[in-house]
C-alpha cells in the first residue's frame, strides 16, 4: 500500500490544505466543500468514482480533538461548523452529559476524600478499578472529549504510578482535585496544585524530604518534567537549591489516612537559597516553594516546553517549530492559559493540513474503535487487559515523564500484533464486555450487498475516506472470496464476511492513524 | 522484507541437503551455519543486554565493605561487612567487594569462573536525569543527541553477517528499547505463546494473508514493522514455542523480567538466528525506604539473581555462545537521604556473564569514597566508561570490528581483558583487569 498513502503524506498537503481552511474558515461553505454527507443517502457509484482521498476536516478535527470520530459526531459537527465544536468543547461545564454521569454514579470511589478512601477501602483494588474504568467511558462514551484528551495529556504530563505506595488510595484524588479540575484552566494553577498533591508528594518522595538531607527526587523532575524541560537552563546546584525550597512540603504523617498536605515548619529549610540566579531569601518559610513554583511557571523555557508538547500532541511528533512558538507566546502573554494554546494550535494551518503525522497509541486505537463502530461497553475489564498488554494501561507508566507521544515508542511488531488482536476480536464479537452491532448497521443501509458496495460502504464509515485501488481490491477479494467485486453477496457470506472484514479495516494502516 | 525470502528458501534447501549432519530443522536463513561444522563458532555469542531503568544503587549491589567510607555515609542501608553464616552480610568476592546477600545464588557462577564484575563504570556525562542518561548510554553516545540509533542498532547494521532471519534482534517488552533503534528491524516480543493472530479459526488464515498484503512494505514505518512481524509469525511457528519446558530444572521467576529471560532462552535454543536481546527490569529509583539486607532493593535484586542463575542453569550447554550484560543509567549518591534511600548519583557496577567472560574477578580501578575522591554531589566516580566493556565484547564475542559505528566518536578505548577471546587474541591482556584488594 505504501506508495499512495506516502505520497499522500508527502504530496497531498497543498490539496488538503485548500480543502481543510476553506472548511475551516467559512463553516457555511464547509458543507458544499467537504466530500460525502449522511451515508444512507449515498450513491454508491459516488462512492466508488471518489479518488482516494484524505479524511474530511470534521474527521480530523474529531480525531485530534476527541478518542476518535463517531458516525453521530461527525454528522453534528458537519451541522454546526468545526468553530462552533471547538468553542463547545472548550467550555466542557456547559455539556450536559447526564447519560455518562450516571453510568458513573455507580463507581462510588471517584467522589471519596482520601480519607474515606483509606478507611472504606483497606485494600485499594476497587479504587483503581473504578479510576480506570471511569477513565475509559469517559474517552469513550463522554460528550465533553476535549476535556479528556486534555486529562489524558496532563495525566502524562504529571505522571504518577497508581501502584506506588499509598498513590493507590491517592490518585484518585489527584485526578479528580489536580488533573480534572484544571485541565482546561491555567498552568500556573495546576502545577502549584500539583505541587500540593499528597500522591505527587508521596510518587516523587518530596513527603520525605527533611531538611538535613533533602531528597532530589521532586525537585529534579519539577525542573525537567513539569516545566523547564531536561534541556532547561538549571544545573544540579538548582536541583539543590529547589529541593531546599520545597523541604517541608509533605503529607500530613500525624494520620496520614487522612491523606492532606502540609506544611512543616519543622522540617523545612530556613535558610537562604538561590535558584536559577534568583536569590530567596531567609526564613520565607512556606513562601519558599511558592516563589519557586511561580519562578518555573513563568519561565521562558516553561512557556517553550509546554508548547512543544501540546503541539506534538495535537499536530506532529515532529513538532513545527514556528506554531510551538505561537504557542509559547500565547503561553507567555496568557500568564499560561491552557484554552488559547489550544486555540492557537486548532487555529493554526500547521493543524489543519497535518493529516497523517499522528499515529494513535494503544489507548487512542482502543478507544476509537469503540467509538466508530458505535459499540457498547458493559464491561471494561477485559480492555484494561488488554490496554495493559499494548502498554498503555492508564495510571500504570512507572516513570515520571508519562506516557510517551512519539509513534517511534509504539509502533512496532508486538504492539501492531496487539492492535490487529484487539480490533479483530472487536468485529468479530469475542472482546468480552464489548459489543458493536456491524450487521445491525449495515441491514438498516440496504439489504442487498455487492462485494464492492460493502466495502467501500466499511472503508467510507470506519476511515472516513476510501483507500487506494490496490487495497480496496484487496478487501474486496477478502469479501467475495476472490469473485468479482459486482457480484451481490447472498445474505450468509455479507453475515460471515462482515466481521472480519471491519476487523480487517481497523487493522489496516489507515486505522493506525489520528 | 528486502531479502528474497523465495530464494533464500530454495539456497536453505540445496545447503540442507548437502549437509545433513543430523540436525533437522536448519533454518534455512542461516546459511552462516550451514558452512561450519556443528559447535564451531563462526559467528558471535548471542548478546542479551538487561538494562536495570531507574539508575540502581551499585554500591548496595556490589557492596565496597572495605571502604570505611561506605559504611559512615550510609547508616541505614549498608550492606554489612561479609561474615561466616551471617545470611544478611555481604557475599565476599575479593575481600573488598561483595555481593549484596539477595545475590547469594550469583557466588557458584562467580566461582565457576562465567560471572565477571565491573565497578565504578558507567557514562561519562554528567546528567542526573534518568531520561537524558538512558538515552545517552542506549544510544552509546554520552552528550550528544543528533544521532537517533542505538549502539546495538549499529552494531546490528555494520556487523558482517548474512543472517536474514527476522528474529537477529528482540526487545522484550511493549516499547522497544533505544538501544536497538536502527535501520536493521527488530522484533517488539512479549510473549512467545501469544505471537500470532487469533481469530475465527475459519477466517484467520484468509486475514493474515489479507492483512500481510495490507503491510506490504513501501517504505512506511508502520509498514516495515507490520512486515517483520509477519516474517516472525512464520518463523515462531517453527520453533513450536508451546513445548518450552526450561533445562537443568531452572526456575524462572514469576516477573515480567523472568518471563523474558525465559523467552529469550527458548528464542536461543529454537535456533531462530537471535544475535541480539534487550531485556528490561524496573523498580530502581530507591530514593525512599531503600532498605538494607531486607527491604526494597534486596526484593528486586532477588528477582535480578534468580533470573540470572535460573537462565545461566538452564542454557547451561549454549552458555559458550552467549553472553549477558547488565547496565544502568547511573549509579547512587555515596550519602544516603533522609527518606532511608539514596538520590541520583554517577558510577555503578556491570555484570558480564557468559561461557566466553573471563569472569570469577572484580574488575575495577577503584576510585574510593573519600570526600575528594567522589564525583559531583558526592557521586562515586567513573573509572571505566562502558563503551570499554561493550565495546569489548561487541569486538570479541559479537565479532564486529566496527567499533567507530557502534560507539561514534570514541576511540579512547581501555579493554579490560573481560572477555576470554582477548586474551586469546592479545597475550598477556588478563593484567590489565585491576581487581582491588
Amino acid at each position: 500500500m505504501g506508495i499512495s498513502r506516502r505520497e499522500f503524506l508527502k504530496g497531498s498537503g497543498a490539496a488538503a490544505a485548500a480543502l481543510s481552511l476553506a472548511a475551516w474558515l467559512d463553516p457555511a461553505e464547509a458543507v458544499e466543500m467537504t466530500p460525502q454527507r449522511p451515508l444512507p443517502q449515498l450513491r454508491w457509484h459516488d462512492l466508488s468514482s471518489m479518488p482516494t482521498a484524505i479524511p474530511s476536516p470534521e474527521y480530523l478535527v474529531l480525531s485530534r480533538l476527541t478518542f476518535g470520530p463517531t458516525t453521530s459526531e461527525l454528522d453534528r459537527v458537519r451541522q454546526m461548523g468545526i468553530p462552533a465544536f471547538i468553542e463547545e468543547q472548550l467550555a466542557p461545564e456547559a455539556i450536559n452529559d447526564n447519560a455518562l454521569d450516571s453510568m458513573l454514579g455507580t463507581f462510588k470511589t471517584l467522589n471519596m476524600n482520601a480519607s474515606q478512601l483509606f478507611t472504606g477501602y483497606p485494600q485499594p483494588t476497587t479504587i483503581i478499578q473504578e479510576l480506570i474504568s471511569a477513565t475509559l467511558l469517559r474517552a469513550a462514551l463522554g460528550k465533553r472529549q476535549l476535556l479528556e484528551m486534555m486529562v489524558d495529556f496532563w495525566t502524562d504530563h504529571f505522571n504518577i504510578y497508581i501502584l506506588k505506595n499509598t498513590c493507590r488510595w491517592l490518585k484518585t484524588v489527584d485526578d479528580r482535585e489536580v488533573i480534572r479540575k484544571y485541565a482546561l484552566g491555567n498552568f500556573h494553577d495546576l502545577l502549584m496544585a500539583s505541587a500540593k498533591s499528597p500522591a505527587m508528594l508521596e510518587y516523587l518522595d518530596n513527603a520525605s524530604s527533611t531538611k538535613d538531607i533533602p531528597n532530589e527526587n521532586y525537585a529534579r523532575e519539577l525542573m525537567e518534567l513539569h516545566t523547564l524541560s531536561v534541556d532547561g537552563p538549571y544545573t544540579q546546584t538548582d536541583v539543590q537549591e529547589v529541593a531546599r525550597c520545597l523541604t517541608g512540603w509533605t503529607v500530613d504523617r500525624r494520620d496520614i489516612t487522612k491523606g492532606l498536605f502540609l506544611y512543616d515548619t519543622r522540617r523545612h529549610d530556613q535558610g537562604q537559597k538561590r535558584v536559577l540566579g534568583t536569590t530567596i531569601p531567609a526564613n520565607g518559610g512556606m513562601h519558599d516553594g511558592e516563589i519557586l513554583l511561580d519562578l518555573l511557571a513563568n519561565h521562558p523555557s516553561t512557556a517553550q516546553f509546554i508548547a512543544t508538547k501540546l503541539v506534538r500532541r495535537f499536530v506532529a511528533d515532529t513538532p513545527p517549530a514556528t506554531l510551538v512558538q505561537q504557542v509559547a507566546t500565547t503561553f507567555t502573554n496568557t500568564k499560561g492559559d491552557i484554552k488559547s494554546m489550544l486555540r492557537t494550535i486548532f487555529n493554526a494551518p500547521e493543524f489543519l493540513t497535518s493529516w497523517g503525522l499522528k499515529l494513535k497509541r494503544p489507548f487512542e486505537l482502543t478507544i476509537s474503535s469503540v467509538r466508530i463502530t458505535d459499540a457498547v461497553i458493559t464491561d471494561g475489564r477485559v480492555m484494561a487487559q488488554r490496554l495493559q498488554a499494548m502498554g498503555q494501561l492508564p495510571f500504570y507508566w512507572p516513570s515520571p515523564n508519562g506516557y510517551p507521544d512519539a509513534a517511534s515508542a509504539w509502533i512496532n511488531t508486538g504492539g501492531l500484533l496487539n492492535r490487529w488482536n484487539y480490533s479483530l476480536s472487536l468485529a468479530e464479537g469475542t472482546l468480552p464486555g464489548v459489543k458493536a452491532d456491524l450487521l445491525g448497521t449495515l441491514w438498516k443501509v440496504s439489504n442487498t450487498w455487492t462485494g464492492e458496495q460493502l466495502v467501500d460502504f466499511w472503508t467510507q464509515r470506519l476511515l472516513g475516506r476510501s483507500v487506494d485501488a490496490g487495497e480496496r481490491n484487496q478487501f474486496i477479494n477478502y469479501a467475495t472470496d476472490n469473485r468479482p467485486g459486482t457480484t451481490i453477496l447472498d445474505k450468509g457470506t455479507v453475515q460471515r464476511k462482515t466481521p472480519e472484514l471491519v476487523g480487517l479495516i481497523l487493522d489496516s494502516p489507515y486505522f493506525q492513524y489520528r | 522484507m528486502a531479502f528474497d525470502r523465495r530464494k533464500f528458501l530454495e539456497n536453505g534447501a540445496k545447503v540442507a541437503g548437502l549437509l545433513s549432519f543430523g540436525r533437522m530443522n536448519w533454518p534455512s536463513w542461516m546459511p552462516r551455519l550451514a558452512f561450519a561444522a556443528p559447535g564451531f563458532e563462526t559467528t558471535g555469542d548471542t548478546l542479551v543486554c538487561i538494562f536495570l531503568r531507574g539508575g540502581v544503587d551499585g554500591m548496595n549491589v556490589v557492596v565496597p565493605h572495605g571502604e570505611s567510607h561506605y559504611y559512615t555515609a550510609r547508616p541505614t542501608v549498608a550492606i554489612p561487612v561479609p561474615k561466616v553464616n551471617d545470611t544478611s552480610a555481604a557475599v565476599d568476592l575479593d575481600g573488598f567487594f561483595g555481593l549484596h546477600p539477595a545475590l547469594i545464588r550469583l557466588r557458584d557462577i562467580y566461582q565457576a569462573g562465567a560471572l565477571a564484575v565491573v565497578h565504578a563504570a558507567g557514562s561519562p556525562d554528567p546528567t542526573h536525569s534518568h531520561f537524558d542518561a538512558m538515552d545517552y548510554m542506549e544510544r552509546g553516545t554520552p552528550g550528544e543527541k543528533q544521532i537517533p540509533t542505538g549502539w546495538l542498532g549499529r552494531h546490528l547494521q555494520s556487523v558482517a553477517s548474512k543472517n536474514d532471519s527476522p528474529f537477529r534482534a528482540v526487545g522484550m517488552g511493549s516499547i522497544l528499547q533505544t538501544a536497538l533503534r536502527g535501520p536493521i528491524p527488530v522484533v517488539a516480543l512479549q510473549s512467545i505463546a501469544d505471537f500470532h493472530l487469533k481469530g475465527n479459526s475459519r477466517e484467520i488464515a484468509k486475514v493474515q494473508a489479507t492483512l500481510s498484503s495490507l503491510y506490504a512494505d513501501n517504505g512506511d514505518f508502520i509498514d516495515q514493522q507490520g512486515t517483520v512481524a509477519f516474517d516472525a509469525f512464520e518463523m515462531l511457528e517453527k520453533a513450536n514455542p508451546l513445548q518450552y519446558q526450561p533445562a537443568h530444572g531452572a526456575i524462572y521467576p514469576t516477573s515480567s523480567y523472568g518471563m523474558a529471560l525465559r523467552q529469550v532462552a527458548q528464542l536461543i535454543k529454537a535456533d531462530v538466528g537471535l544475535e541480539i536481546a534487550c531485556v528490561d527490569i524496573g523498580g530502581w529509583d530507591t530514593h525512599v525506604n531503600q532498605g538494607g539486607p531486607q527491604g526494597q532493593l534486596s526484593n528486586l535484586l532477588t528477582d535480578l539473581g534468580n533470573g540470572l542463575a535460573a537462565f545461566y542453569t538452564d542454557l547451561q550447554e549454549h552458555m559458550d555462545h552467549t553472553a549477558v550484560v547488565t547496565m544502568s543509567e547511573f549509579g547512587r549518591r555515596l550519602q544516603e537521604n533522609g527518606g532511608k534511600g539514596t538520590d541520583h548519583g554517577h558510577g555503578n557496577f556491570m555484570f558480564v556473564l557468559g561461557g566466553g567472560i573471563a569472569g570469577g574477578r572484580v574488575y575495577s580501578d577503584w576510585p574510593g569514597l573519600a570526600p575528594g575522591q567522589l564525583s559531583g554531589p558526592g557521586d562515586l566516580a567513573i573509572t571505566t566508561d562502558f563503551r570499554d566493556i561493550l565495546g569489548e565484547i561487541v569486538k570479541y564475542r559479537l565479532k564486529n570490528d566496527n567499533l567507530e559505528t557502534v560507539f561514534p566518536n570514541y576511540n579512547t578505548y581501555k579493554f579490560r581483558g573481560i572477555t576470554k577471546s582477548i586474551m586469546e587474541v592479545i597475550p598477556g591482556t588478563t593484567s590489565m583487569g585491576m581487581a582491588v584488594g
